[in-house]
């Protein structure tokens, strides 16, 4: 008898009216289309700059502007909403007016706080991303605009039309003005921002490949089959190499 | 699309369960909810067919869930937050189904009483404290209380006989 109160007081404890609803839940994910094309990875250099805050006035509606140099710098906005500018990037948003409405140009990486009653949205010239709650990137400029999601569920438009719908570890970019959704070409696009490189039972090459052209270094080892399972902090290249030699009994060879 | 319709199915059947057996590892509904909709988005990509769906939700589920803690780092041991490790593989995942079926029965109950009910055991208010609240008697909110877990006792005792039965 204890063991089904037990039951009942879990499902007490956590009521909520209208949560865990199996309809609003499909309608959010009901529909997404696909094919598979390679994107290139964007490397971003590290070095020392400062960052400026720019604050327009205007009314009521004050605009904040946050900007970019050379390199990555976080910024918390009002709603919590954590984003991190990688360089030569600008986010403008009204604090007050419209605190869940940005717009931006260049690469952002975003940890949006969860409101369903209030939707996040984010402008570019031609394209516009959707989102409840969830951690991901977005990058335009250049050729097109593409969107990498870590965790949660992102909904990615271009000009017309519903656009997609992204899950985790998924990608798409804007082809004909329309969102494709497309393999990431390496397991942590978002590495720069997040500050860790996350392997499940990856190929060691692919590893070598993303560390590589993270860290600007050629590494190589012998092919041999293994794959990786763990997480690094993105801080010392040495540290990491060490960590996989010995996990994998390897030896990585440093090359340039 | 026969494809769509069959996971529309199963997500109907199976959505509410596996955020409730999500909820045992992650104790946070938003959490929750991403990762069982990641879940089902991968299912919907999963190419072959699937032998038991059940089991392979809650798998599915739980790896996601022991994921996420790591990545945390706020457990050392991954683990769910109550008394799961003396149920087995089966109980926990029978149990999903039961505390879903009593979440629609909470849901189903009168306004008055399902809000009497959630403000004395989710929000830990006294009888006193609930009919000041609401402008009730003390005696209406714990009559109010008492019918409401009657109901709910009743309904889960047939749902638990019905369940062990077909599953």
């Amino acid at each position: 008898m204890s063991n089904k109160d037990h039951l009942l007081n879990f499902v007490l404890a956590h009521f909520r009216r209208g949560l865990f609803n199996q309809q609003s839940a499909w309608e959010k994910i009901a529909g997404p289309q696909k094919r598979v094309i390679p994107r290139t990875f964007w490397l971003i250099p590290a070095a020392a700059a400062a960052v400026l805050l720019l604050v327009f006035f205007r009314w009521q509606g004050a605009w904040t502007e946050y900007r970019s140099y050379n390199v990555p710098q976080a910024f918390t906005l009002s709603d919590g909403t954590r984003v991190t500018l990688a360089p030569e990037a600008t986010l403008r948003y009204q604090p007050h007016k419209a605190p869940r409405k940005v717009a931006m140009t260049g690469q952002v990486y975003y940890e949006v706080t969860r409101d369903e009653a209030h939707p996040f949205t984010i402008s570019m010239a031609s394209a516009r991303v959707e989102v409840l709650g969830t951690t991901f990137q977005v990058c335009e400029g250049g050729e097109t605009v593409s969107v990498d999601v870590t965790s949660g569920l992102v909904r990615f438009s271009g000009t017309k039309g519903d656009g997609i719908l992204l899950a985790a570890g998924q990608s798409a970019s804007l082809v004909d003005e329309v969102p494709v959704m497309e393999a990431s070409a390496l397991p942590n696009p978002a590495a720069w921002a997040t500050g860790y490189f996350r392997y499940e039972a990856t190929p060691l090459a692919v590893v070598l490949e993303e560390l590589s052209a993270y860290y600007g270094v050629s590494l190589s080892a012998p092919a041999d089959g293994k794959s990786l399972t763990g997480e690094f902090s993105t801080e010392s290249l040495d540290d990491i190499l060490e960590l996989i030699e010995q996990a994998l009994e390897v030896k990585i060879e440093k090359g340039k | 699309m026969a494809r769509k319709r069959e996971i529309e199915r199963i997500f109907m059947d199976w959505y509410r369960p596996m955020c409730l057996y999500a909820l045992h590892y992650l104790g946070d509904a938003d959490a929750v909810e991403d990762v069982v909709q990641e879940v089902f988005i991968s299912l919907w990509n999963q190419e072959g067919p699937i032998n038991n769906v059940k089991a392979w939700l809650h798998t599915a589920v739980r790896n996601r869930c022991i994921d996420q803690l790591r990545r945390d780092k706020t457990v050392e041991l991954p683990g769910p937050r109550d008394l799961e490790g003396q149920l087995t593989d089966e109980e926990a995942f029978d149990r999903s189904a039961v505390e879903a079926r009593l979440w629609a029965a909470v849901e189903a109950l009168p306004e008055m009483r399902r809000r009497c009910l959630i403000m004395a055991k989710r929000d830990g208010m006294s009888y006193q404290e609930i009919a000041d609240e609401l402008g009730l008697s003390e005696n209406t909110v714990r009559n109010h209380i008492s019918r409401a877990l009657e109901t709910l006792r009743e309904g889960r005792k047939q749902m638990i006989d019905l369940i062990f039965l077909f599953f």
